[in-house]
């Protein structure tokens, strides 16, 4: 578990965030609210001290934050940052399937602002995707030469179900 | 030297031979290393973002050739990015369209016309080789 005070002041500290709108609050939110923010004057996120988050939750708190940030043209093709909403679908799928047994996703930026969340397993192709070109986000699940497409709704069930055994992290589970 | 978008759908240019290597910057978001070997992510080949033409920028390898240049020269001096190729057959296999588009800055420049969903993209991925590994 880490300390959400001191990992996250310094990567977000300058960032302004009102109540209910930011990249942290929502993150919060979508784990169960277990979490009270204040912003203070000198615009840093705080929390009770006394919180800890799951692993998870800093190290993709922080890749959306960069990913939000990357200039224009960051892939020289043209690519724009990451949008709010593909920001959003991404940590919401995160806190709906995510725990400290299960290994982390790269999480990679798309070219039209999308995210996709990508897990390698042996065998296995899981992508996690919000972009433009798709109607809502969808996961991809590809085995054996044959790709899986699902909606949030299902994806969540499908993943805690036939894919959790895969992604389990052999790290935190020896630990 | 500029040419400008033509209507959608382009034609398909039979003059680019199903050979010609298509060449592609990767840029350090979408490689990553793995032990030795260098993986290209499938998100490398999506369409240009702005969406008035489904197409994605290539340089072309017949044009490359004729103006003798090397494939470095497609990296543009950016030592983190990698190259890759896919054939011109590898991408008409998969419904696309293949145009020449020069540009002042890019007199190779090509574009790989056509819908792109992920299935198509990972397909684009397996195939495709490295020609210019990252720095």
């Amino acid at each position: 578990m880490t300390s959400l005070a001191t990992a996250i002041s310094n990567p977000l500290q300058g960032i302004s965030y009102r109540s209910g709108e930011s990249l942290v609050s929502r993150v919060w939110s979508s784990i169960a609210g277990v979490v009270k923010l204040d912003v203070t004057e000198d615009r840093r996120v705080v929390a009770d001290r006394q919180i800890s988050l799951p692993d998870w939750v800093i190290p993709a708190c922080v890749e959306l934050f960069f990913l939000q940030k990357l200039p224009d043209n960051w892939d020289s093709y043209g690519g724009v940052a990451l949008q709010a909403r593909h920001r959003d679908a991404a940590l919401r799928f995160l806190g709906l399937v995510m725990s400290d047994d299960i290994s982390m996703p790269d999480i990679v930026p798309l070219a039209d602002g999308g995210v996709q969340l990508e897990w390698r397993p042996p065998g296995a192709e899981i992508d996690f995707i919000s972009d433009n070109e798709l109607s809502e986000p969808t996961l991809f699940v590809a085995r054996n030469s044959e790709v899986e497409e699902m909606y949030e709704s299902r994806a969540v069930s499908y993943f805690l179900g036939e894919l959790r055994s895969l992604l389990r992290n052999q790290e935190a589970i020896g630990a | 030297m500029s040419v400008g978008p033509s209507e959608d759908p382009p034609d398909d240019d039979p003059t680019v031979e199903d050979q010609t290597p298509l060449y592609r910057r990767v840029p350090p978001a979408h490689w990553k290393k793995v032990g030795n070997e260098y993986i290209v992510r499938d998100g490398a080949f999506k369409n240009f973002p702005n969406p008035e033409r489904k197409r994605m920028s290539v340089v072309l390898g017949d044009t490359l050739e004729q103006l003798d240049r090397d494939t470095e020269s497609v990296r543009n001096s950016q030592l983190d990015y990698g190259v890759i190729a896919i054939t011109a057959k590898v991408a008409r296999d998969e419904e696309q369209r293949i145009e020449r588009s020069p540009r002042d800055d890019e007199p190779a420049h090509g574009d790989v016309y056509g819908d792109k969903p992920t299935g198509r993209r990972k397909e684009f991925a397996s195939q495709a080789v490295w020609v210019v590994y990252p720095a």
